[in-house]
This record gives C-alpha cells, structure tokens and sequence, in this order.
C-alpha cells in the first residue's frame, strides 16, 4: 500500500514537472509574439511608457493605419506579393515537371543534377549574392520585380522540386501507365500524374510561399525604390527613422505581414517535419 | 488477335529480364505468364504493352509490327494490380475516360458505359469515387474500363493479388466467364497457379526470363517440359530425387542413393547418364503385393487436408510425399511399402532443382 | 509403364509457330533508332528538366562560377574600378586583416555557442512532447511558430523585446532582482542577445527533427523494456538515444552549417553588425564588404571561404548520412 502511493506521489510529481516545463515553453515561444502584437495596438503614449505596460491599458487601430502613411506598405505589400506570385509559377511549373522527370528516368547527368538541387538547399545565398547582384545589373532588372523573382528562384526552385520529387517518388507508376495505356501521350500521362500530385504541389507552393515572402538579403540587394522594396525590406527600413523608432506601426506591419504565413502554416503544419527533417536528411 | 513474339530480349543494367523470347499467343487464347517472381512475366506483359520497349527481337499484334508504337496506338487494354483507377474521377469517369481521349462522341461513350457497367453490375456505383468502393468493386472497375474500348487484346497483370481469398476464387470464374463471352485474346500474369490451371487455355511458364514451356494446364501438368516446370506446377510439389540410368540385363532402371526403380526401356539412348526422376505425391501408391521390390518406407508426418492426407514418408535420409484418401488409418511410425503409378514417371535431364 | 509417362525434352522446343517476316524486319530496324530516340527515356528525362536546369543554371550554377572568378580580380565599384586580376591577394589580404579574424571569431563563437543550446532545448523538449501528453498537438502548433517568422522579423520583434528604455526584458529581469541591461549597445552582451534571438527562432527546427526522430523509434522498444524492469535513466540511455543518434548528429551538423553561413537578417536587423563590430559574423562581413562598401572582389572571396566551409561540411554530412 505505502509503495503505491509513493509511487503514485512520484508519478504525479513528474507530471507536474513535464507540464511545467512545456509551459515554460511555450510562454517563451508566445512571449515574443504576445509583446509584438500588444504593442501593435497600444496607444503611443502606452508603448513609450515607463514603467512598461504588460496588459495594455487602451486600445487603438491607428497604428495599423498610420503604416500605410509613413511608409508606401501598400506598394509593398503588393510588391511581395507580387513577387512571391512569380517566384512559386516559375518554381512551381518548371519545378514538378523536373521532379517528375527526375523522379520517373534515368538520363546521363541526372544523378549530378539531384545532387546539385540538395546542394543548392544547403549553399547559403550570400556565396552567389555578389556575382548574381552584378548578373540583375547588367541584365538592366535592378529594383524589378523580375530582378528579384529571379533571385528568389535560386532558393525555391530546388526547394519544389525536392518536395515534388518526394511526392512522385511515392505515387505509384501504375496510373501513368495505365493513363498510356488508355490513350494517353506522356505528355498526358504527365498531366495524370500532376492531377495526383496535386496535395504536393499545394504543400510545395505554400512552403515555396513562406520562403520568398520572408526572403530579405536578396529583396536589399536588388530592391532601390518603393517600385520593387518588398515588405521585408520596407519595415526594416523603419528602423533607420530619426529620433525614435515608431514600434507600434512596426508591430502592427509585422502583424499584417507575418498573418498570411500563420494561416498558410496552419495548412501545412503536419507537414514540416516532413519537409524540413526528411527533406534534408534523405 | 493473335500476339507474337520473336527472339524478344529485354535487359536492366546488367539483369536480362526476358531473355530471347519466342512466344504465339492465338486468337482467342486465354493465355496465362506464369512463373515466379522475378522471372520476367511482368516484364513480358510490359513489353506487349509498350511500357517498356525491347531491346532485341519483335513484338506483332496481329499482324502489326508494334515495337516502335507507344501503348496508346496498340489498341491494347490493361488491368493493373493495383487497379490504378484514378481516385479524382467517378466511376463512371473512370470506365468512360479511354473512350475520352480517343473523343469518342458523348452519347456514345454514355452508351457503352451503362452496357459495361450493366454486365459487371456495377450501375449503381458509376456516380461514386474510387476510394468508396471495396476491392472486389475496383476490381471490376478496372475492367470495366479495359472492357470499354472493345481492345484487340486485354492484358492482365496479377488483378486478383489484391483480393481475398474466398473473392478471389470468385473473381476467377466471374473473368472466365467474361472471356468465354467476350473471346478477346487475354494475357494474365500471375505467380499463382492454381489461378493460372483454373482460367488459362494455354499457359507460358516462365523461369529466370527463358521461358520453359507453353501448354494447356493439363498438357504442362501432365509432361513437364523440364524439372523446373515439374516442380514449379502441382501443389504440394512434385517429389524429385537424383539418380544414374542404368542398364542391366537389358532392362533399364534408376538407382537413386536409397532405391532403384525399374523404367520403361524408352529411355536406352541416355543410359548411363545423371536424371531427375519426378514423381507427384498424388502418383504414389502403397504397394500390396508381397515379394515386390517396392521401395519400404516409415511414416513421419501425417497432415489431413480433408477428402485427402498427405502422408510424409522417409526412407533412410530421404523423404517422399504422398497424397492417398483419408479412409484408411494411419499411425507415425509405421513402416509401409510403396510403388508409382503406371506411367506417371517423370525423368528429367539434370540434377534437381 | 508407357511412353508418354516417362519423358524427355529440352527447354528450347515448345513446337510453336513462329511467324518470320523479313519485310516488317527491315522496316523495323531502320525505324527503330529514330523511335528509340524520340521516345527513349533519356531524351524524355532530360526534355523534363531542361527548363529547371535553364533557371538554375541562370540564377545558381552561372553565379557561383563567376564568383570564382570575382574571388581572383579586384574590383572596387564605388571608386568606378575595372575589374583586374590580381591572384590570390583577396585572399592573402583576408586572412591578414584583423577585422576579418574577428569576425571568423565572432561566427565561431555564435556557432558554437548557439547549436549547443538548441540542441539541448530542441532534444529537451522533443523527449517531453514524445512522452503520453495531453494537448500534444497544440504544443506542437505553437512550437512550430517561431519557424514560420521570417528572420528578418524574428529581428525586429526582438529588438524592440531588447529595447533598453520601452522594452519588455529589462522589466522582465527586474522582477528577478536584474538591473537593466544595455542588451544591443552593450560589446560584451550584444553577441548574447542575438545568440538568444536565433535560440529562440530555431530551436523548434532542432525540436522538429528530434520529435520525428523519437517518432520512428518503435514503441515495442520501449514496451519491452518495460517488461524488463529498465529505468527512466536507462530507457532514455539504452534506447532513446542510440536510437536517434544519427538523426541528430545530422541535426546538429546542419544547424552548424546554417549558423556558421546563413545568419544574416537577425544580425542585420538586431544590431547590424556593432556594436563595435562585437556582432559582425562571416554573412554580414561579405554582404558589407562586397555590397555595401561595394569591394566586389575582396566580397566575392569571402564568399569563397563560406562556400568551402559549407562544401567540406555537405560532404562530412553526406558521409554520415551513408552509414
């Protein structure tokens, strides 16, 4: 009996400490957040205020008005999009039809070029930023859109098609087959196969999503004015402000800019582990 | 339509899948590529579909040289194992799409399907998805979908793997009778042959991709062309021990390790010479007659099968099977004579597999 | 016993037909090669990836090459130089330059300050979260989180945390009995504080590879050792670890590439590099000299340096990954 309950003791002390401990946790991971967000919609007065408020005492929207004042974040916000947009139909179109060709033949090279693609998922952007700056120069696309899709490409391309190749090497040949068998060219058969693939293709551009629009080396780089500067690019800019940096229009264009990411991660959270772990492990 | 090929040689890297294959597939045949895995038969069915191409020999459908034709422009139907139905398309969509690409006009694929779908049963799933069927229903969908088109030829890549059991046997007849009606010139590959002694008019076993002999089920039953065919078709196994041809007095018989068996005197002109001799275990009998030179015996395992026992018997390092009604008593351990039916000897060239 | 019992035959014979037509073979022939060519795998492979490799080889291969060559000229464009070959002075220069050996100090320090805590963090809580729970999956989501921040607002976020005046940490350890710190502007602290940020920003991804690691460990492992009579201690010992030994190995070897070569937004947005170049690690450095300070050359053969460091340390990990 008395055994028992020491054990039962232990046991519900070692819950405590587990479910402390992830609590700890999780407090750290939302801290950051919390403090952002509160911050977003303090009034001015509250977030320069000492001592600091934790629980905001009022509440205001101006902030999230006044960043499309002090800064073009309209142009940016399309400037983003709009590049994100070109960078998944290029990565995207041109990045599963590889995958299927790397994932389905065997032709000389395509061992090397699997090889390349894993390397380029490893190889940071600043060993090719200087020479690829000078390559956008002189192709005349400095502070384009184009200019920066391009740049973008060198992350995500490989990036699609190491996930879309994933998704191939999974589903079985036997649709395509019969797909040819049925009538179909390869080139139907391909379309087959992509219909099939289509879960992957929509994990591989929301992945593809997260890294351009969060991209920022290569968005300083090539970006100069309000025509191209993404939302990156545009809300540290906000940091070079004379006399004091306006936090609460920063917060709340972090809010506004980091929201879309949230929702598309909810989609693809089951995911991760998958791309991020196996994807870089195989 | 009739399938040919001739001398087809098909290899991966270094592995010869279908090595020099000569083959006649008739009109009408039902034929069924048997062997197991790995011998090549899947390959061979690939390759009269053009999902892999050869590369040596010639492959006719009919009388067309179709080496060079992809799989679309072969007027060739195929029944996957995995059955491959698109899982984004109804049934009906499925069944109707080769009518589809081929822009067959609507009213008309309409038609065709509902006929299909009528004669498989199936009319009440045709709005339904892939994933909302059970096995047996895919199963015919699959067909039906190889069925619309009216091909020259259906082939077959094991469709019944994915069945149970008791389905299984029931798809059989249910594809035997659809051949009987339909009398398209089918190609079946499977590993099982009690399926392939069951529905084939003729069977092709294959073997390391040679192919070792083409036959009805009772003609490849009744003379294996080698050992491996003898061993490979019959379940339990054909019995196989090694032995010298011997000619003594002018009477011919094999000596094995422990017994010697008189043989017909047919044989003369291997005397002398290493055999296999095959014997199925349905073929041994219990030898009666006393003074006989039957080969004596001991029982070691005794497991009934119902109607039948298949009784285990060994003879100093040796063991033999034998298959005799369950009327009689058994004990283990009883010692027992035993004799091979007339004319159901087996002598094969070689060593035993 | 009859004839037909007792037989004999060879493989090659099955007495069939065989029909032989030299016309259709001709034809066949000629055909053969150009089909073969058209349809061959190869060709179609390689038609498949063209495109991609187009790309690629504009926005990837074609850059590192030229890298290269920028690594052995000098070209200063803000004084409006012509690029001119000069060996291996950028390289000779570099190693020479104390600025440039505090900043290889810096990024070692930042490296092998920074994995270590992630890993411990990220195994930490991966051991937790494995264990029966309740609530895994929301844990799980709100883990995930900082991952999906861009770093560039993983940087922002935590300097205004880090504000020395309006910022929420100094009150934070003010409760613990800690005066105010000049977390940013402080050379001895800066380093920390951005070590802190990017602990913060990727131990889920260290937690995320433990997690899926434990995952495939096999239940009945455990279940077993149950049965045994093993300890927690032992369990974690004799099973856990061994089994996802390589897959954290892994872990820790990527994260130590990515740290040593691919921090760059936190750097830049938390402190820029200062104070006093306290900060200043090997991304930053190149980004400054090569597109800041406009030292093309000199830039691009810092960026050399970065990509042997991650060349050798692709091929130790792929070495790992065969065993």
């Amino acid at each position: 009996m008395q055994t028992n309950s020491r054990f039962r003791a232990k046991k519900i002390l070692g819950k405590i400490l587990i479910y402390g401990t992830i609590s700890l946790a999780l407090i750290v991971v939302l801290l950051p957040l919390y403090w952002s967000l509160s911050t977003s919609i303090k009034p001015e007065k509250t977030i320069l205020h000492i001592p600091i408020e934790f629980f905001p005492s009022g509440f205001t929207l101006s902030h999230y008005s006044n960043i499309f004042n002090i800064i073009p974040f309209s142009n940016y916000l399309v400037n983003s999009a709009i590049i994100t947009g070109g960078t998944l139909f290029i990565s995207l179109v041109f990045g599963s039809i590889a995958a299927y060709g790397l994932s389905r033949y065997k032709f000389p090279g395509s061992g090397g070029l699997l090889g390349l693609i894993i390397g380029a998922r490893m190889i940071p952007p600043i060993a090719f930023v200087i020479p690829l700056y000078l390559m956008i120069s002189s192709f005349g696309l400095l502070d384009t859109h184009l200019g920066v899709i391009l740049t973008h490409c060198s992350i995500v391309l490989p990036f699609t098609i190491w996930i879309m190749k994933g998704f191939f090497d999974e589903l079985p040949r036997d649709f395509e087959e019969a797909a040819l068998v049925d009538g179909c060219s390869r080139l139907g058969a391909l379309r087959v196969a992509l219909r099939l693939a289509l879960p992957g293709l929509f994990v591989a551009g929301i992945f593809g999503f997260i890294e351009s629009w969060n991209e920022f080396m290569f968005a300083l780089t090539i970006t100069r004015s309000p025509a191209s500067t993404t939302a990156t690019v545009g809300l540290v800019g906000l940091l070079q402000t004379p006399y004091q940096i306006p936090w609460g229009e920063i917060m709340a264009g972090v809010f506004l800019f980091t929201l879309p990411i949230f929702v598309l991660g909810y989609f693809v959270e089951k995911h991760m582990a998958r791309v991020y772990v196996v994807g870089t492990v195989k | 339509m009739k399938v040919t090929l001739e001398q087809v040689t098909k290899k991966f890297g270094k592995t010869i899948a279908v090595d020099n294959m000569n083959l006649e597939i008739r009109e009408r045949d039902f034929l069924v590529l048997l062997g197991p895995s790995g011998c090549g038969k899947t390959t061979t069915l690939r390759l009269i579909a053009g999902l892999e191409t050869s590369d040596s020999g010639n492959i006719y459908i009919g009388d067309t040289l179709v080496n060079d034709l992809p799989p679309k422009d072969r007027n060739i139907a195929m029944v996957f194992q995995s059955y491959a139905l698109y899982p984004y398309m109804s049934v009906y969509d499925n069944i109707a799409f080769p009518l589809k690409i081929r822009k067959v006009p609507r009213e008309e694929i309409r038609k065709r399907v509902r006929n299909i779908a009528e004669l498989l049963k199936i009319e009440e799933l045709l709005s339904r998805k892939p994933g909302q069927l059970s096995g047996g229903q895919r199963q015919r969908v699959a067909l039906g979908r190889a069925m619309v088109r009216e091909p020259d030829v259906f082939l077959m890549d094991e469709p019944l793997s994915n069945l149970d059991a008791k389905l299984r046997i029931h798809m059989r007849g249910e594809l035997k009778k659809m051949h009987q009606r339909l009398r398209t010139t089918t190609i079946y590959v499977t590993h099982d042959q009690a399926e392939a002694m069951s529905m084939a008019t003729r069977i092709a076993i294959m073997d390391r991709g040679v192919l070792q002999q083409v036959g009805s089920p009772k003609e490849v039953y009744d003379h294996p062309a080698n050992a491996f065919v003898g061993g490979f078709i019959g379940s339990p196994p054909m019995n196989m021990w090694e032995g010298d041809l011997v000619e003594k007095n002018g009477k011919l018989k094999i000596d094995t390790s422990f017994f010697s068996y008189p043989l017909p005197p047919d044989l003369k002109e291997i005397a002398a010479s290493k055999v296999t001799l095959g014997v199925r275990p349905e073929d041994v009998t219990i030898d009666k007659e006393k003074g006989s030179n039957a080969i004596k015996v001991r029982i070691d395992v005794i497991e009934p099968m119902g109607r039948e026992l298949l009784v285990t018997l060994v003879s100093g390092d040796a063991t033999i099977k034998m298959i005799t009604p369950s009327d009689r008593t058994f004990r283990i351990g009883d010692k027992l004579k035993i004799k091979f039916k007339e004319g159901k000897l087996h002598i094969f060239e070689g060593k035993p597999l | 016993m009859s004839e037909a019992g007792s037989r004999r035959s060879k493989v090659k014979n099955y007495g069939e037909k065989i029909i032989n037509s030299d016309k259709f073979i001709v034809i066949g022939i000629n055909l053969r090669g150009f089909h073969q060519f058209l349809r061959s795998k190869k060709t179609l492979g390689l038609l498949f990836v063209l495109p991609a490799v187009v790309v690629l080889f504009l926005v990837f291969i074609y850059p590192l090459i030229y890298n290269v060559d920028l690594s052995f000229n000098q070209w200063r464009l803000a004084i409006g130089e012509e690029k001119h070959y000069v060996g291996l002075s950028n390289y000779s220069y570099n190693f020479s330059d104390p600025l440039f050996q505090k900043v290889l100090k810096n990024t070692l320090i930042f490296t092998a300050v920074s994995v270590p805590l992630e890993v411990v963090i990220g195994l930490g809580l991966a051991l937790l979260i494995s264990r029966k729970i309740r609530g895994r999956s929301i844990f799980l989501a709100i883990l995930c989180l900082p991952m999906m921040v861009a770093p560039v607002i993983v940087g922002l976020t935590w300097r205004w945390l880090y504000a020395w005046d309006y910022g929420l940490l100094n009150p934070l350890i003010g409760v613990f009995g800690m005066g105010p710190t000049n977390w940013l502007a402080d050379p001895s602290i800066a380093m920390f504080s951005v070590i802190v940020a990017d602990v913060w920003a990727m131990a889920p991804f260290v937690f995320l590879f433990c997690y899926a690691g434990l995952r495939m460990v096999p239940q009945e492992r455990y279940e077993s050792a149950e049965i045994d009579g093993v300890s927690s201690w032992q369990k974690f010992r004799y099973i856990t670890l061994p089994s996802i030994k390589g897959i954290l190995v892994i872990a820790i070897l990527i994260r130590a590439m990515d740290a040593f070569t691919k921090i760059f937004d936190v750097v830049y947005t938390l402190t820029g590099g200062g104070p006093a170049y306290a900060t200043e690690v090997l991304p930053v450095y190149t980004y400054r000299v090569g597109l800041i300070f406009f030292r093309l050359g000199r830039g691009a053969s810092i960026a050399m340096i970065t990509l042997l460091v991650t060349i050798v340390m692709i091929l130790i990990i792929r070495k790992i990954m065969k065993r």
